[in-house]
């Protein structure tokens, strides 16, 4: 089994038979016990489920486990831990947050983000538009937005900040 | 991750999981693809349709095979005259090509509005045209850029056959039940064209297309007259139409003057638009006509930025 294994937040974890041919969300949650990606739509709507696939966001809704021999997964619970600190208290100043069932998949695009991945020139007037996989139903969006901007370290163009008080 | 391994649960496999698991081969090469697909496995892209209407059906259909695994089709290059795009290419493969916007910058425009960041990681352009989807929002990018499906199969060989003679009605193709899209062979851009794809939707994101229109314009200079004229419509009719008498009322003529409107009331008289869920026909016809008063001007622009003038 060995080439069927694939690499979750820098583990290596084989597929077992059992899990072939599922969803790579139940595999996460339940196979792995990695239950920070949410089930919301389950048909890549919402991106609750957003994990980031050899660096790439994807519905994980979406993608059969078998898929994933050999690449490279990291999940909510992998993000990188000073970005999420700088997340919490961004999310915190603005309001980000009510219910928290959207915040994975927000916070996962927030990582990509971070690392370059909607181009090396992100602005805060960019932010939604990278941000156009994942539902919000309960704060928004403008503090959140805010707060992913702020968070990973977009250049500020006045896009993102109107006052919606 | 836990770091505790993998829960063991009585008879195994998901306990919540609304999809009964796949049958799902991943083959690294072409041959072992066409092996698959000739014993009649259902090719599976990036499943952005297909483990869609699984989830409502509860199951795949039947056996599939993922196209993906396959890195000889995943390729996007420009050579010999020729935009080719691999059956296995995300969409988002195909926008991060420099050679591909330049060359066909109708189906780009298309392709940079699927879906979402995460549709578009895992979704193919072959997939979005095998799905036969009316609304498909690089189909009409597609037709104005002449594109050839590129078919293979175990038995049969390779074939190919043009996007328009390829998409027989609406979800329905001519893929055999055992072939596979190789490539999909735009044409690209001359030297004095250019091209583009706009659509309506209600929300700018996740949507499907009320209407979506595509231009492709020659001009001889900037500010001349166009010379040559394509254009296609898409989710107004059964499948992508070419509105070919709206294309030559363009010919020879400026782009902002009366033969625009011309050009938009014969488009909109020569749709085939119904009545649904998204929008009425009559809405549509309006979409159409004012689409096109959109695209002309703009692939307009583009021809004349190629040749580094000044537009019009």
């Amino acid at each position: 089994v060995s080439d069927e294994a694939c690499t979750v937040n820098g583990l290596r974890q084989p597929v077992p038979a059992q899990w072939r041919g599922s969803r790579l969300l139940d595999f996460l949650r339940e196979g792995l016990g990695a239950t920070g990606a949410k089930e919301g739509c389950s048909e890549g709507e919402c991106g609750a489920c957003t994990v980031l696939i050899d660096g790439e966001p994807m519905c994980s809704c979406l993608v059969i486990t078998d898929t994933v021999a050999g690449r490279d997964i990291v999940t909510v619970e992998g993000v990188d831990p000073a970005l999420l600190e700088r997340l919490d208290a961004a999310v915190d100043a603005h309001g980000g947050v009510q219910c928290g069932f959207c915040t994975p998949g927000f916070t996962v695009m927030t990582q990509w983000l971070s690392a370059g991945g909607a181009g090396a020139q992100l602005t805060a007037a960019g932010v939604p538009a990278a941000l156009e996989g994942n539902l919000c139903r309960c704060t928004g969006y403008l503090q959140l937005h805010r707060a992913i901007a702020t968070a990973a370290g977009a250049a500020l163009d006045g896009g993102g900040h109107d006052d919606d008080r | 991750v836990t770091g505790a391994g993998v829960a063991e649960r009585p008879g195994g496999g998901p306990r919540f999981a609304p999809l009964d698991r796949a049958d799902l081969t991943c083959p690294r090469d072409l041959e072992g693809l066409l092996q698959a697909r000739a014993e009649g496995r259902t090719p599976l892209a990036g499943g952005t349709d297909l483990l869609i209407a699984a989830l409502h059906a509860g199951r795949l259909a039947g056996p599939a095979v993922w196209i993906g695994g396959v890195q000889e089709l995943r390729g996007v290059d420009v050579e010999a005259g020729t935009l080719r795009i691999g059956g296995a290419a995300t969409i988002a493969g195909l926008l991060r090509s420099p050679a591909a916007q330049a060359a066909a910058p109708a189906l780009l425009d298309g392709a940079r509005i699927v879906g979402s960041v995460q549709i578009r990681n895992v979704a193919t352009l072959a997939g979005n045209l095998c799905n036969g989807s009316p609304a498909a929002d690089t189909v009409p990018g597609l037709a104005v850029h002449r594109a050839r499906v590129e078919l293979a199969s175990r038995d049969g060989g390779t074939r190919s056959l043009g996007v328009l003679e390829f998409l027989r009605g609406p979800r329905i193709t001519d893929l055999r039940s055992d072939e596979v899209v190789t490539a999909l062979l735009a044409e690209p851009l001359g030297p004095r064209e250019g091209s583009s794809y706009r659509r309506f939707t209600v929300r700018r994101s996740m949507d499907l297309a009320f209407v979506g229109v595509a231009v492709r314009l020659g001009i001889e200079h900037p500010g001349g007259p166009i010379a040559s004229a394509s254009i296609a419509l898409g989710a107004v009719g059964p499948t992508v139409l070419m509105a070919d008498e709206a294309a030559q009322a363009l010919i020879g003529e400026s782009p902002g003057g009366p033969a625009l409107l011309a050009a938009a009331d014969l488009a909109a008289a020569a749709c085939r638009p119904i009545d649904d869920v998204r929008s009425s026909a009559a809405y549509r016809r309006r979409l159409v006509h004012a689409l096109v008063r959109e695209c002309v001007p703009e692939a307009y622009r583009r021809a004349a930025a190629r040749i580094g003038g000044e537009g019009a």
